[in-house]
């Protein structure tokens, strides 16, 4: 499968990212998050991600790809499976992983996010990179869509419901938010004209330049 | 957009569904309690038993 790629801003320039279903050695990479200093909610969560996912494996009940994934639907149409994303890029390689989100595929095909985090205080050339929590859920949406499922869900929290709000355009976000597909749809077009339009703007001040 | 970028670049995005989170806490407990105890064979030197004076 092809990676799924969005841009994000940094250092004044708008640059890609990848964003894959984890592999298990991926998925182990994830857990030393945790080692950060100072400690972050973002690490404890990519660890306790982690570990869930390994659970889940345990199981028989995550998948490392979006082939296994429909191969896993396609044996029972009422699978119950966890997948691990995560975004990477070439372009800063001294953070393996810029974000992951660990989502699930619910018995009735519907997706789930349950936890979604940013690499804190990611730097490139000494400037915040911006975009990626953003662009990660724009494209799970995206990919919900693609796959025929009919909702996208996630409980949120006082901390997330701002976020979920800006994304989804809807106030309030109260302890859940679901989303149906044209709202999926919605939220990949404006996201893509966004992404498209901040890309003209990049490149034109390149010609300028 | 603009807003939504601006919020990402002031705040942490660190979100996790409470129940997931509950759930993951708690596979993490049980993955700890399993461990098997680790100090008395390290080295490969057995745990040496406080002698008891008779």
């Amino acid at each position: 499968m092809k990676p799924i790629v969005f841009h994000v801003e940094a250092a004044g320039e708008f640059r890609p990212v990848e964003f894959t279903f984890a592999s298990e050695s991926e998925v182990r990479r994830v857990r030393s998050w945790r080692k950060m200093t100072p400690a972050t909610d973002a690490g404890e969560f990519a660890a306790l991600a982690a570990k869930r996912w390994f659970y889940y494996t345990r199981e028989g009940a995550s998948v490392a790809s979006l082939d296994e994934l429909r191969a896993a639907i396609k044996r029972n149409e009422r699978a119950e499976l966890a997948f691990l994303m995560v975004a990477s890029a070439e372009w800063a390689k001294r953070y393996k992983f810029l974000a992951l989100a660990y989502c699930r595929r619910t018995w009735c095909h519907h997706l789930v996010l349950d936890f979604l985090a940013v690499r804190p205080r990611l730097q490139f050339a000494g400037k915040p990179i911006s975009g990626i929590g953003s662009g990660v859920f724009a494209n799970l949406a995206d990919m919900a869509d693609s796959l025929g499922m009919e909702t996208m869900w996630g409980e949120a929290t006082a901390s997330s419901a701002p976020f979920y709000e800006k994304i989804l355009r809807t106030r309030p976000i109260k302890d859940l938010f679901i989303i149906h597909r044209d709202t999926m749809r919605n939220v990949r077009e404006y996201y893509l004209a966004d992404q498209q339009s901040r890309l003209a703007k990049t490149t034109k001040s390149d010609h300028i330049s | 957009m603009d807003d939504l970028l601006e919020y990402e670049r002031t705040h942490e995005i660190a979100f996790a569904s409470p129940r997931a989170l509950l759930e993951a806490r708690m596979i993490e407990a049980m993955d700890k309690a399993r461990r098997p105890h680790r100090r008395a064979h390290r080295n490969g030197v057995a745990h040496r038993r406080k002698a008891v004076a008779r």
